[in-house]
């Protein structure tokens, strides 16, 4: 399998991770009364972390792929971040946020087959 | 639109153009940064390890890491339902430079899948406001 479009997954996946562990670290335990206290405990450190690495396979997709082609795939996260936090965080997903979610994933559909 | 204490619409609208402007000038030089290796150079090579320390991948990283900032204060300012969907002018911009710069193939079947994810995003928007 190409190794560029195997990048871009890995990158995209990362960064859905993150935002589940920057949503779960600053939202559980005690954060003190700004929040603060809860950027240096693990979740937030961890999400962090995975940006960076996210970034590093992001700057590999693009080093071979278009970036008009790319690009557009990075709002799979419209789909990967709400379906996890549904699964994990039990989160609702109105009818209305479902539909959007739905538009998006074809408009990645249809930017893939160019 | 809210008007709870401390929002000032209009300077959110600064901050989120500022993003947005930063932004697709961090991608586009992210790019160029990339472009600067050989192709056919093996992806775990060395000369990919040192591409990072190039100054247009760092300095194209500071302005992504500048734009992230501009968001966060722009969400201060705006509520999310409206800052999402104008956020996603990033992609018309980007477009226009990686075929400006980049002479990249522009075909209408990506405009169209990028006009139908900007039309979901405007509904995931939308939905923003009936629930909470």
């Amino acid at each position: 399998m190409n190794i560029s479009v195997v990048a871009l997954a890995l990158s995209i996946f990362f960064m859905a991770v993150s935002q589940l562990l920057f949503k779960h670290g600053m939202t559980s335990g005690s954060g003190g009364k700004s929040g603060i206290a809860a950027l240096f405990r693990w979740p937030v450190v961890t999400g962090i972390s995975l940006n960076v690495i996210a970034a590093i396979c992001w700057l590999l997709a693009i080093a071979r792929l278009e970036l008009s082609y790319a690009f557009p795939f990075l709002s799979l996260n419209y789909l990967i971040v709400p379906l996890l936090a549904r699964l994990i965080f039990g989160e609702s997903l109105g009818r209305k946020r479902v539909l959007g979610i739905l538009i998006v994933t074809i408009g990645v559909i249809v930017v893939a087959q160019s | 639109m809210t008007d709870s204490v401390g929002q000032n619409v209009r300077l959110g609208v600064v901050l989120l153009g500022l993003n947005i402007l930063v932004s697709v000038a961090a991608h586009l030089i992210l790019k160029a940064g990339m472009d600067q290796i050989d192709v056919n150079q093996p992806t775990l090579s060395m000369e990919y390890a040192l591409l990072f320390l190039s100054p247009l991948i760092v300095g194209g990283l500071a302005l992504y890491g500048s734009g992230t900032l501009l968001w966060l204060f722009c969400l201060r300012h705006l509520d999310l339902s409206l800052a999402y969907p104008l956020g996603t002018l990033q992609y018309a911009f980007i477009f226009f430079g990686a075929w400006f710069f980049f002479d990249e193939n522009l075909s209408l079947l990506r405009i169209t899948g990028t006009a139908i994810i900007v039309l979901g995003v405007i509904v995931i928007a939308a939905s923003r406001t009936e629930s909470t």
